[in-house]
This record gives C-alpha cells, structure tokens and sequence, in this order.
C-alpha cells in the first residue's frame, strides 16, 4: 500500500512540475523573439539570387563573393526603410573603400511598386535632402521571390542582411539599425 | 448657312462614330474615393471600419489591405479583408489590426474588375496613413508574456509559477509521508 501511495505522490509531484510548463510553453512566445536579430538566420548561406537592376538589366548575387555585403531590403512606401537610407548612406560613405558593397532591393514591387517609383524615391533624396543613394539598387519580380524568402513572416522591412565574404549570412536584423549598431557589425566582420 | 449645317453634321458623326469607342474606353475606369477609417485613430488590436466610394462598371470584388508598421519597420503579413457593397457605390469593410506596437497602418484597395485584379497601393488618394494609438490592449505590456507579436523581451511570470508549483509539490509530497 505504501508503495501504492509513493508512486501517486510521485506521479503528482512530477504532474505538477509538468503541467505549468505546458501553459508557460504556450505563453512564452513573444519572451524568445528577438530585438530585431534573426538567430535562426545566422551563418546560413544565402542562395544566390539574381535580381532587377533599375534598368532593367538583371544581375546575381555570386558576382558580390570576395566582398562583405549589406543587403537592405526595403520599400519605397516604408517610412522605417527611408530613415534606413540614410544610415546606408553614411555606410556607403564609410566603407566603400573597404570594400564593402551596398545592395538596397526593393521588395514591395509584390504590392505595386515599380522600379519607376524607386528612381523617384533615389531622385527626392537628391532633390530634397542632397543624399546621392550611389550604391547598387534593385528590385523583387512581381511574386515577391526575395520579398517571401528573406522576410520573415512576423518580421518586416526594412530587413537587412550582413554578408560575408564568402555569401554566409554574418548577421541580419529586421527593422531600422542605427549607424552605430551596424558599422559595429560590420567592423567585426572587417577585423 | 448651308456649309455650317454641312460641317455640324460632319461633326455629329465623327462625334457619333468616336463616342462609342470613348464609352468602351470608359467603362472599364473604375473611379476610388478616398478611404475613410473608423475611428479615425484605432487603438492597437482593435476593430477598424474601411468605407470607400467606388464607381464604375463590372466591380466583381475588392479587398481592403491594411499593413501595420511600428517605429522601426512595417510587417511583412499584410491584412487583406473582403469589402461589400453596403449602398449604392459605397464599399465597406472592417479588420482587426494584430500588433500591439503598431504607431501607423496603410490602408489601400484592390478592386478585381472584368476578371482582372487592380492594386491601387500607389494610389495616393487611396493609400491612407492612419496612426494608431497604445490604448487598453496594447503598448508597453509590462508584467504580461502574451502580448503577441512584438518581439519586446517583456519579463514574464514563469520562474513564479515553476516555483510555486515546486512548492505545491513538495508541501503535497511533505503531506502525504507524514
């Protein structure tokens, strides 16, 4: 009999234990969810993807290997993605000469933007804010290829991918990155 | 006199010829009201009213999507609501905004017409800005881990509950021996 009842006890004891675990599981998930860095996409190799240049003209990601990339992928639309900009700008200013490439694709053509609204977007921060966007610009097809693949789907744009020099995701980071927090990224991948 | 009725004839007719042609051109143009948005300023995760006149022939559907954008980026997962003709040329729809860190949302439509979906994402008169405020439901989230999709490492209560329950157990098991 004693052992009868050592067994319940331990059964609820370990039902006990158990249970809070089930609902905590069920809660706990936005506590895993990142600050914007996307863990689960570090150090995998990015395929190599070919997208549209502004004119028209299509080029592919392998023709980058030898060179830490930043890909931004962004949307004309996107207020977050303009402020983005800017930062790409200063990085663009800063580590061009290091050999860093810059690569802004527009990933929102899935939703009706045009390659025409993107030079429009390049033109007004020239126009406007005397920002020469320099760097390599380009964008998604129509089915949102790049937009589905490399946007997680509870995360969004401005999405950006730090690229080493062999095409191996460095680091990535959905939504708006100071220049500090980025340059400090990339300076690790630099060292 | 008899040269003037010749050339308003004349005229007639190519107007009579072209005006038919002018018409099939027409009626495809599907004309968008601006999209009002009620209430105004909807608090995050609420219930929001879409209402948008729209004219022209042969509208089959349309759909409102909204997209949500916090401070530092706008999501990926767009709403997309099927409106309905509620009068007349008035199309109405509702959808419930899903982020709770939402401070903007877009709003625009798609109007599928003669078999043929038309996005009208840059149509400026149709994509509204609408800002979202924190209310009841949303903003900092402090004490709670449910608050959906965030992504704010908000400090949760389950150390609490494994320790409480650890503590149940073991007063059980304490209870039980004795």
């Amino acid at each position: 009999v004693s052992k009868i009842i050592k067994i319940k006890s331990f059964i609820i004891i370990v039902l006990l234990i158990i249970l809070p675990s089930f609902f905590t599981g069920c809660l706990n998930n936005s506590s895993e969810e990142n600050e914007g860095d996307n863990k689960d996409l570090e150090n995998v190799y990015v395929e190599n993807f070919t997208f549209t240049l502004l004119d028209g003209n299509k080029k592919s990601t392998s023709e980058y290997q030898g060179n830490v990339v930043v890909l931004d992928l962004f949307g004309v639309n996107c207020q977050p993605c303009q402020f983005q900009m800017m930062v790409m700008d200063q990085i663009s200013k800063n580590y061009s000469s290091k050999g860093v490439k810059i690569i802004s694709i527009d990933v929102w053509i899935v939703f009706g933007e045009t390659p025409g609204l993107v030079k429009d977007f390049i033109d007004e921060f020239k126009a406007q804010l005397d920002i020469v966007l320099d760097w390599t610009f380009g964008v998604d097809n129509a089915s949102g290829t790049i937009f589905y693949k490399y946007v997680p789907a509870d995360k969004g744009i401005p999405m950006l991918y730090i690229l080493d020099k062999n095409g191996n995701i460095y680091y990535s980071h959905a939504g708006y990155m100071d220049y500090s927090s980025l340059s400090t990224k990339i300076d690790g991948l630099l060292e | 006199m008899k040269e003037t009725i010749k050339n308003v004839l004349v005229v007639m007719l190519i107007a009579g010829l072209c005006l038919p042609i002018v018409g099939v051109a027409t009626a495809n143009d599907i004309i968008v009201g601006e999209i009002s948005i009620s209430p105004e300023e909807p608090t995050r995760l609420s219930e929001v009213t879409f209402t948008v006149e729209i004219t022209g022939n042969d509208i089959e559907q349309v759909r409102i999507k909204v997209e949500e954008c916090n401070e530092i980026m706008c999501y990926q997962y767009l709403l997309n609501e099927s409106m309905t003709n509620t009068e007349g040329n008035i199309w109405t729809g509702t959808a419930t905004l899903i982020h709770d860190d939402t401070v903007v949302g877009h709003s625009w439509l798609v109007i599928k017409s003669n078999g043929i979906w038309y996005d009208y994402r840059n149509d400026k008169t149709t994509w509204k800005n609408f800002t979202v405020v924190p209310g009841d439901n949303g903003g900092d989230n402090n004490g709670t881990d449910g608050g959906g999709n965030t992504g704010k490492k908000t400090p949760g209560f389950e150390p609490i509950l494994v320790i409480v329950s650890i503590v149940v157990a073991l007063f059980i098991y304490k209870k039980k021996r004795t």
